[in-house]
């Protein structure tokens, strides 16, 4: 049986430019389920970006409802949250992958990678874990090494580590491959693969849509508003 | 990894910054460290040196007493005299223990413009110097010996028996005396009525010294000497000690403006440097909140980063302060009214800690502003900002 994680009913996001109003994403009703990988597609300016800022809470909504669905049952409305709460709710929840990959230069790759256990409060976290993840991405050779001596496919494999290491529910990637050659692409959507394939919801905005077209459910947004959606329920 | 090793490595992407950063801190608290260092120091050494000097009082000619008990201590020509008959009247006085005659001069060589003090004394101002030591010889043998200080021996390579020539007459060396880490190290001293007829000033004095018998009772004998002779200043020492402090403390107002200048542009510099590091990591920033720190987490950082910049700055400050103590030392005594000789510097425990407890406050307060901005960074925009 299918469980819905997320849930959303006309959300909007309006960015006001002087006196003109324009809308990033416009009034979309949606439902994901826990454990579904999910391509968002769709043009320059359609709203990708918006909706997973939304999604992933590092953006709010000017209007309409997100609710999360816990484990527990308990339905968390993420449009209307305090701002320590959704910081505490993308700690335990959301894994980020950005395209500009967002390393810290002075850090080794287990170093990065371990950033987000910094922040978290869960202390159980084992001390190696980190490690581990590196290995899981392939980088078990370059723990020690510094972003600078990696390649870029490397760099957004340690990003993809380090969005993983405090075992989100969900995981977001806005244009992960935009900085990468298509050798590159195709490990980091293997990895998305296999980590969907051990449970983690994986939503990822992109352009490549050839590569998008390995999710299962593929959501195609113009102009902020969801025009196709293929293989949802 | 820990948000202080985290903090390390960040302020170490700038090394140069960091560094001339830590280098304004530290050349703030060390001069905030040598200034208290050198209140202690300078105020234990003054004390030290007045009772050194043996007078519980000083008689001295009339006009500003406090100038002429610096020349007393300093040395040098004096511009009034007392009256040589008024030594008798003051032994009268009930509580008067000791007194001596003292006069001195001076004379400036005019090639090595150097100055000669001399220092006239008689057998009674012995009962003044119980800790005097000869290195060799004694006191007077005649009215040409002369006695002189350590440093005056050995700068000028003087040998017992040596002639010198003090106002244009010769006098045999009858006695060097061992160091006594005062201003007796560098003077000449002549038996007083020598020295008077040489200068012209016979029958005359520039000071009496005392000492009384019961020293709760200095302020009452003191006056008793001010009722029985109107023509002479009578200080006691205490006084002398306050009025000198008096003029320190005025003195240390200015430094103390200087030293609050000094930190205040080095924590301006702090906030200037930390906040700069926070605007060009504004995306990081962004980064770390949407993974999932919190407003505290990145105020704890950036407050970490200034922590460390500060106590670096204040450790190396007050390391720098006590290895260059001498020169710093030599710079404050010219800005002093009078300096004793002397360790002016005395760094304890104290200095220490409030040295590195005003780095501590600075670094609390420097980043504070700095830390607040960068924790409401919201998220979106942070990572927007180009």
């Amino acid at each position: 049986m299918t469980k819905e994680l997320f849930y959303l009913e006309k959300i909007t996001k309006i960015y006001r430019r002087g006196r003109e109003e324009i809308k990033g994403v416009d009034g979309i009703n949606l439902k994901i389920d826990k454990g579904e990988y999910i391509s968002i597609l769709g043009p320059s300016g359609a709203g990708k970006t918006t909706f997973l800022n939304m999604l992933g809470c590092i953006d709010s909504p000017t209007s309409g409802k997100l609710i999360f669905n816990e484990d527990n049952g308990d339905k968390l409305d993420l449009t209307d949250m305090k701002e320590n709460r959704l910081d505490e709710f993308r700690r335990e929840n959301i894994g980020f992958v950005f395209a500009d990959f967002f390393l810290i230069p002075s850090l080794t790759a287990t170093e990065n990678v371990e950033l987000p256990l910094l922040f978290s409060s869960d202390k159980k976290v084992e001390q190696d874990y980190s490690k581990k993840v590196l290995e899981t991405v392939g980088l078990g050779h370059r723990l020690t090494h510094k972003p600078l001596h990696l390649s870029g496919g490397e760099m957004q494999r340690v990003a993809v580590a380090r969005s993983i290491v405090n075992r989100p529910k969900v995981l977001l990637a806005d244009e992960p491959t935009a900085n990468l050659d298509t050798g590159n692409s195709e490990v980091i959507f293997n990895l998305f693969e296999e980590l969907n394939s051990k449970g983690m919801t994986v939503v990822v905005a992109t352009h490549a849509e050839e590569l998008a077209r390995r999710a299962k459910r593929i959501i195609f947004l113009l102009d902020g508003k969801i025009v196709e959606d293929k293989g949802g329920r | 990894m820990n948000f202080f090793t985290l903090a390390v490595k960040n302020l170490l992407r700038r090394k140069i910054r960091t560094t001339l950063t830590i280098l304004s801190v530290a050349i703030a608290i060390s001069i905030l460290f040598s200034l208290l260092a050198f209140n202690r120091g300078y105020e234990k050494e003054m004390k030290k040196e007045l009772a050194y000097l043996g007078y519980h009082i000083l008689i001295v000619p009339k006009g500003c007493p406090y100038e002429a008990a610096s020349l007393v201590l300093h040395g040098g020509k004096f511009p009034r005299y007392l009256k040589d008959e008024y030594v008798d009247e003051i032994r009268k006085v009930q509580g008067v223990k000791e007194s001596a005659r003292l006069f001195m001069n001076s004379e400036t060589d005019s090639l090595s413009k150097e100055t000669k003090i001399y220092f006239g004394i008689d057998q009674d101002y012995l009962n003044f110097k119980p800790r005097w030591k000869f290195k060799a010889g004694g006191f007077f043998t005649n009215d040409h010996s002369v006695m002189i200080g350590q440093y005056v021996a050995e700068s000028k390579k003087i040998k017992l028996g040596d002639k010198v020539k003090a106002l244009g007459e010769e006098f045999i060396v009858a006695g060097i005396l061992e160091q006594t880490g005062d201003q007796d190290d560098g003077f000449y001293f002549l038996p007083i009525k020598t020295l008077t007829r040489l200068s012209g000033k016979e029958g005359l004095l520039v000071a009496v010294p005392i000492k009384v018998d019961d020293l709760s009772k200095i302020e009452q004998i003191a006056e008793k000497i001010r009722a029985a002779e109107s023509d002479m200043n009578v200080v006691s020492m205490k006084e002398v000690t306050g009025a000198i402090m008096g003029l320190v403390s005025s003195t240390r107002v200015l430094i103390y403006a200087v030293v609050l200048i000094a930190i205040l542009v080095s924590a301006v510099g702090v906030l200037n440097t930390i906040l700069m590091s926070v605007f060009e990591r504004t995306r990081e920033i962004g980064m770390m909140k949407a993974v999932g720190s919190s407003r505290m987490d990145i105020f704890r950082l950036i407050w970490y980063e200034t922590f460390i910049v500060c106590m670096t700055g204040g450790l190396l400050g007050s390391f720098l302060a006590i290895v260059g103590s001498s020169i710093i030392e030599n710079f404050i005594k010219k800005l002093m009214p009078y300096a004793p000789g002397g360790q002016l510097i005395s760094a304890d425990l104290l200095v220490i800690i409030i040295s590195v407890l005003f780095a501590l406050i600075m670094g609390i307060l420097a980043g504070i502003y700095p830390a607040y901005r960068a924790s409401n960074l919201r998220p979106i925009e942070a990572i927007r900002t180009e």
